[in-house]
């Protein structure tokens, strides 16, 4: 099979042979080993993924890692009492990832309202943004 | 009829009554239409009838504005096809009709407006159809959805409108039409012949004739009473321009229009997009081979579904028109996956910790209208081709406001999705990581092309606003026609050889109303 880059020399070389949206899609499954090494603002990302952190695991620091973008795009609500005002149905007493499945409706409610928001690129609920924040600072 | 242009005799004078230059899908459309109509028809088309370098070469040009493909130097000859055909020789197939807002004048999309609306079109759309070898002007969901051709409860459960796009099994119209206009009584088609200038009449009021030469070194001329250039958004400019003996600034272009507002479709994979489904619920999107039967035919052609945004959220937003499909599934574990999109395992266990089983993790892909921006546009350079003419210089440009409507698009996509309970969306076009707000400024995010060249020679009411009138006529020449994308006055986000075929019917048709 051949690479994505040999496919784009091939159409500059010989006009063309295959449609645009052939290409694109030879570029993404042809191109998927050297696409993310030829990157270079994937920082972003990996700034945020957080170092491994004892006692965690890999659902709750991934999940950690959107709540930490988060407030860093909202660092007036980087606290946890307001969180909690704002997650009512947030039992202050288990953990918040084991809540989340409780969520669905207002994070529904959410994405109809339009109250929604980029975190990282993930288009995420403002209820879920809040409660991964909840998560990030240790709830 | 058939005639090589390396056999016409020196300096001779080719006569019709209607020359069509270059014989792409408008031209090839043209002349279909005109054979048998009573009038003697010229087509004069560059190449022969299969792919050669040298004829290719004409093509080249230079690219200063935004890269036609950010990762590879395409060139200005790169998207196109410069023999019989056109670029129709490599067109992957894809139909869907412009919608009605498209067509209209949307006081957030500058210089938008067509002077026709879709009740205009439709019946050349009908026609249309069937030349571009696909089924019924139907493109609803609900429609192939009855006929039992589309299904699936992805579709059922949309509250974002879809559409299907219709994509033919029989795309080159070089292969598909050469032996009607070989067979033609009234239709010479002389290959090997490229149209170096548009001569002016000594008034300037008309086309008097065109000059032609071949890459051996023929040269020789044709007249006609009526002018067609049918060679493609970027072609039609450099002819206009380059034909500048008796108008300084070219042909038709007084007010400074002719190259101006090229447009292109920008095509580009926006990011990851989690599905609570199996590989089976992209089904949908993946062009699906189907036989239909079509009155009383038996058809092969392909069907996709795309995702549209509903025209009253359109308006409201002030949001270009767009396109978007969903496509190349992987398992959302898989480091493959991981590697084109980082931060992919994020998002899944996000919604897993939610309860939402995602199964597969997908490309989203999104085709954008952007406005008509007169500095977005087609020039003559110093650099000449092996025949003279001046070479080409495209600065293509787009707005941020484009690029912030994309990025909206792709927002309210992802929420609809979320909304559906399917999964979450992540913005990436790569490497460009959606934040709120907007990380960088002014979002320069990479782009693709959709290898569509648009509105170089758009049409308008007023010779002020467009080159041609609704007729394609230019406006200031009374027996010059522009066929083709280069009159679209904005470019909706559907593939346009539908529409390029539906106005050169029209096109057709108004020719042969004013032979008679």
């Amino acid at each position: 099979m051949s690479n994505a880059k040999d496919v784009l020399r091939d159409q500059a070389a010989w006009g063309c042979p295959v449609g645009r949206r052939a290409f694109v899609g030879l570029a993404v499954a042809a191109g998927l080993g050297a696409h993310a090494m030829s990157r270079g603002s994937l920082s972003e990302a990996a700034a945020a993924t957080p170092t491994r952190v004892a006692g965690q695991d890999p659902t709750t620091r991934r999940i950690a890692a959107l709540g930490k973008a988060y407030l860093k795009l909202r660092p007036d609500e980087a606290d946890k009492a307001f969180l909690l005002r704002n997650l009512p149905d947030v039992d202050t007493t288990r953990p918040v990832v084991v809540q989340l499945p409780a969520l669905q409706r207002p994070i529904v409610d959410d994405f109809v309202a339009g109250r929604f928001v980029s975190v990282l690129g993930w288009q995420l609920a403002v209820t879920e943004a809040r409660a991964a924040a909840l998560v990030a600072l240790g709830a | 009829m058939l005639l090589d242009a390396n056999h016409v005799r020196r300096g001779a004078s080719l006569v019709a009554d209607v020359c069509v230059i270059g014989a792409g899908a408008a031209g090839i459309t043209i002349a279909r239409e005109l054979d048998g109509a009573g009038l003697n028809v010229l087509v004069l088309e560059s190449g022969g009838f299969n792919f050669d370098k040298a004829t290719q070469a004409l093509y080249k040009g230079k690219a200063v504005g935004l890269p036609l493909d950010p990762k590879v130097d395409v060139g200005l000859d790169g998207p196109r096809l410069r023999y019989f055909g056109g670029t129709t020789n490599h067109w992957a197939g894809y139909c869907r009709p412009f919608t009605a807002l498209d067509l209209q004048t949307r006081a957030y999309v500058p210089r938008s407006g067509w002077p026709m609306a879709l009740g205009d079109l439709e019946p050349y759309y009908l026609r249309a159809q069937e030349v571009c070898g696909i089924g019924p002007y139907e493109y609803t969901v609900d429609y192939w959805r009855r006929e039992g051709l589309i299904d699936h409860p992805l579709l059922e459960a949309a509250t974002t409108p879809h559409a299907v796009v219709q994509i033919t099994d029989a795309p080159r119209f070089g292969e598909v039409y050469r032996d009607d206009l070989v067979a033609s009584k009234n239709v010479q088609l002389c290959i090997r012949a490229n149209v170096t200038r548009l001569a002016l009449s000594a008034d300037g009021a008309a086309v008097s004739k065109v000059d032609v030469a071949t890459l051996s070194g023929n040269r020789f001329t044709a007249t006609a009473n009526v002018f067609v250039v049918a060679t493609g958004g970027l072609e039609v400019p450099r002819l206009l321009l380059a034909s500048n003996d008796r108008r300084p600034g070219g042909i038709g272009n007084e007010n400074d229009l002719v190259g101006r507002h090229f447009m292109e479709h920008v095509n580009i994979a926006s990011g990851v997009v989690l599905l609570a489904t199996d590989f089976d619920g992209l089904a949908p999107y993946t062009p699906t081979p189907r036989t239909i039967n079509h009155n009383g035919v038996s058809r092969d052609l392909s069907l996709q579904a795309v995702l549209l945004l509903a025209p009253d959220v359109l308006q409201a937003e002030g949001l270009r028109s767009c396109e978007v499909t969903i496509e190349y599934g992987f398992p959302v574990d898989d480091r493959r996956l991981e590697n084109l999109f980082p931060g992919t395992r994020q998002g899944t266990a996000l919604v897993r910790a939610e309860g939402i089983d995602p199964g597969v993790g997908a490309v989203v892909r999104v085709l954008c209208e952007q406005e008509p921006n007169p500095a977005s546009r087609v020039t003559l350079t110093r650099a000449r081709d092996k025949l003279g003419m001046p070479r080409i210089q495209l600065d293509w440009r787009i707005t941020r406001d484009d690029r912030l409507s994309m990025l909206r698009t792709l927002r309210l996509v992802g929420a609809q999705v979320a909304q559906r309970g399917l999964g979450r969306l992540r913005v990436d076009i790569d490497g460009f990581v959606d934040a709120d707000p907007p990380a960088s400024d002014p979002l320069d995010y990479p782009v693709n092309i959709g290898c569509h060249h648009m509105g170089t020679a758009r049409m308008h009411a007023s010779s002020r606003s467009g080159v041609v009138d609704p007729d394609c006529r230019v406006h200031s020449v009374k027996n010059l026609y522009i066929a083709g994308s280069a009159v679209f006055p904005t470019s909706g986000a559907n593939t346009p050889t539908l529409t390029i075929v539906a106005l050169a019917l029209r096109l057709a048709d108004h020719l042969k109303t004013a032979a008679t």
